[in-house]
């Protein structure tokens, strides 16, 4: 369990680019989450999650992981990497070993694992995020945009974390890659149960997936809740520059023209099954 | 960490000194870089140090933020003044086993990296007050009359202002993947040698890997704006002398007789 108590982190402090990048930022997230967050460029996201494994240490509050702080003099930050996994944006630009395996057992390798452990870990990794075996010995940088980004993955999964965070896994993907990457991303919270943050600017991308929504503008958390509850708040998502997926739209659109429909729809497939419902019901 | 790097940055305030002509700041960094080794006598720090901290009263950069930018050299400093201290023969001050401090070396250590100090400073100054665009318009403009020489004084400046370009975007990268990194249970302050190299490598890699994409993109991005060199390129901003340029150019030429003087008057 995580707990983030009254956070504030100001960058480049007492100098002419002095930037509030959080403030009052309060969370409590418990194991085995989906949680997705979500916020505009420059809303803070990835400042708060570079605290959660201790890149970043915070100009003021708390952070507190299965009950320890976090920035106290003798925690151990390389004991919380190895628990709280954190995928970078861009991860691919990370990788620099001569082969796929030995990138993806550097981590490991790193936070003290004995070395049959790394070995299995890594394989593990990898197959799980689906690189097959004949590209174990590939230099990383012969591979393709999504498939690197799959190893970077695989390289912070080898660590075997109890969270894990992913900064915009999907930035600069094509549509199939990044359909490819949220599934694998869903598919390791099912069968790891692991604890998942997906940090992103997208709406879509993300209702699908997550259960719980947590909103960032301006360096604070301005709605936290359930995906639903969350999207209901459309007229404030706009104000701070984003937008809830089509598919709310097309449902407000609905009942404003008095169709009453069976519940709040966030996917293109509830909403179909809303509808036919609802279709059915006038029938 | 890296991004308490400040030296060759620009400092982005409104200031008479941020105003003046490019030129003119290039021709004082050089006057100034050029006073600091035409004298031998403590007298002449007096001269430079009021110079200096009138340029950085009116500049408006924070003086924690200069002194923030020495902290990269100060191993250099370190080493200069341990050196010139431990080897200069002279009258001895103090002696322990094979370690003897000698007043001329005490003299010569402090000269040394006073110097030193100074001309970090002062040509960051340089870079605090002036954009990068800024400083290649000027040392193209400045060299100019080289180009009868057959040099390609636009392709030097060019490059130049490339490289002061990419200097914030590569720290900034540099600091990505130090993160990314560590992340991953990279550490870089312990474990021996061998360890700490190995995990250089693992910011050194990448960050060559990018440095070849970005040069690669940026090429191309180039390319399709039809660059093609110096020749027969115009400017939207030409460059144009005001008063007050002139004003400085005249202060300078006081300010090296100023120690010209000082020095050879008072030898201390």
């Amino acid at each position: 369990m995580i707990i983030v108590n009254e956070l504030e982190h100001i960058y480049n402090k007492g100098t002419a680019y002095e930037k509030r990048a959080l403030h009052d930022v309060n969370l409590k997230i418990d194991d085995g989450e989906f949680i997705g967050l979500i916020g505009h460029t420059g809303s803070g996201k990835s400042t708060l999650i570079q605290h959660l494994n201790g890149i970043l240490k915070p100009s003021g509050g708390s952070i507190y992981f299965d009950g320890e702080d976090i920035f106290a003099r003798d925690y151990s930050l390389k004991k919380l990497r190895s628990r709280v996994g954190l995928v970078f944006q861009y991860p691919e630009h990370q990788l620099f070993e001569s082969s796929v395996i030995g990138d993806v057992q550097f981590g490991p390798k790193n936070i003290g694992m004995p070395s049959l452990q790394v070995e299995l870990h890594a394989y593990e990794a990898l197959k799980q995020v689906g690189i097959g075996d004949e590209l174990l010995d590939v230099s990383p940088l012969e591979l393709s945009g999504g498939q690197k980004r799959r190893v970077a993955i695989a390289g912070v999964l080898a660590m075997e974390p109890q969270v894990l965070i992913l900064d915009e896994p999907t930035a600069g993907l094509d549509p199939q890659g990044r359909d490819e990457i949220l599934d694998l991303v869903a598919d390791l919270h099912k069968k790891r149960g692991i604890t998942v943050i997906l940090v992103s600017h997208s709406m879509e991308d993300i209702a699908k997936y997550v259960k719980r929504l947590i909103v960032m503008n301006e360096g604070t958390i301005q709605l936290d809740g359930r995906v639903e509850e969350v999207f209901s708040h459309h007229r404030e998502l706009e104000t701070m520059g984003l937008r809830a997926p089509q598919v709310t739209y097309v449902m407000e659109g609905l009942a404003a023209r008095g169709i009453s429909l069976p519940h709040n729809a966030v996917t293109m497939q509830q909403a179909v099954s809303g509808i036919l419902e609802a279709a059915g019901a006038v029938k | 960490m890296l991004r308490d790097i400040t030296i060759g940055q620009f400092y982005h305030v409104a200031s008479p000194v941020h105003r003046l002509d490019p030129r003119v700041k290039v021709v004082a960094a050089l006057v100034y870089l050029i006073s600091l080794f035409v004298f031998s006598s403590f007298a002449g720090y007096i001269v430079v140090t009021v110079f200096l901290l009138t340029v950085i009263t009116l500049s408006r950069v924070p003086f924690s933020y200069i002194i923030k930018g020495l902290k990269p050299i100060l191993i250099l400093l370190l080493f200069t003044a341990f050196f010139n201290i431990f080897w200069t023969r002279g009258d001895v001050v103090f002696q322990w086993r094979f370690i003897t401090v000698t007043w001329q070396g005490l003299r010569k250590g402090l000269f040394m990296a006073m110097r030193l100090i100074y001309l970090i400073i002062g040509s960051s100054m340089l870079t605090y007050t002036t954009t990068p665009n800024q400083l290649t318009d000027a040392i193209e403009t400045l060299l100019k009359p080289l180009e009868k020489l057959h040099v390609p004084v636009h392709d030097f400046a060019m490059m130049m202002s490339l490289a002061l370009r990419f200097i914030p975007i590569l720290l900034d990268e540099a600091n990505r993947i130090i993160n990314a990194q560590s992340a991953r249970g990279a550490d870089f302050e312990e474990g021996n040698l061998w360890k700490r190299m190995k995990a250089m490598v693992s910011i050194l890699v990448p960050l060559l890997v990018s440095s070849v994409r970005r040069a690669y993109d940026l090429a191309m991005a180039m390319e399709s704006r039809c660059y093609h060199g110096g020749a027969g390129r115009t400017k939207m901003k030409p460059l144009k002398y005001r008063t007050v340029d002139g004003i400085v150019y005249g202060i300078l030429v006081i300010y090296f007789i100023m120690i010209l003087v000082v020095t050879h008057f008072i030898k201390i």
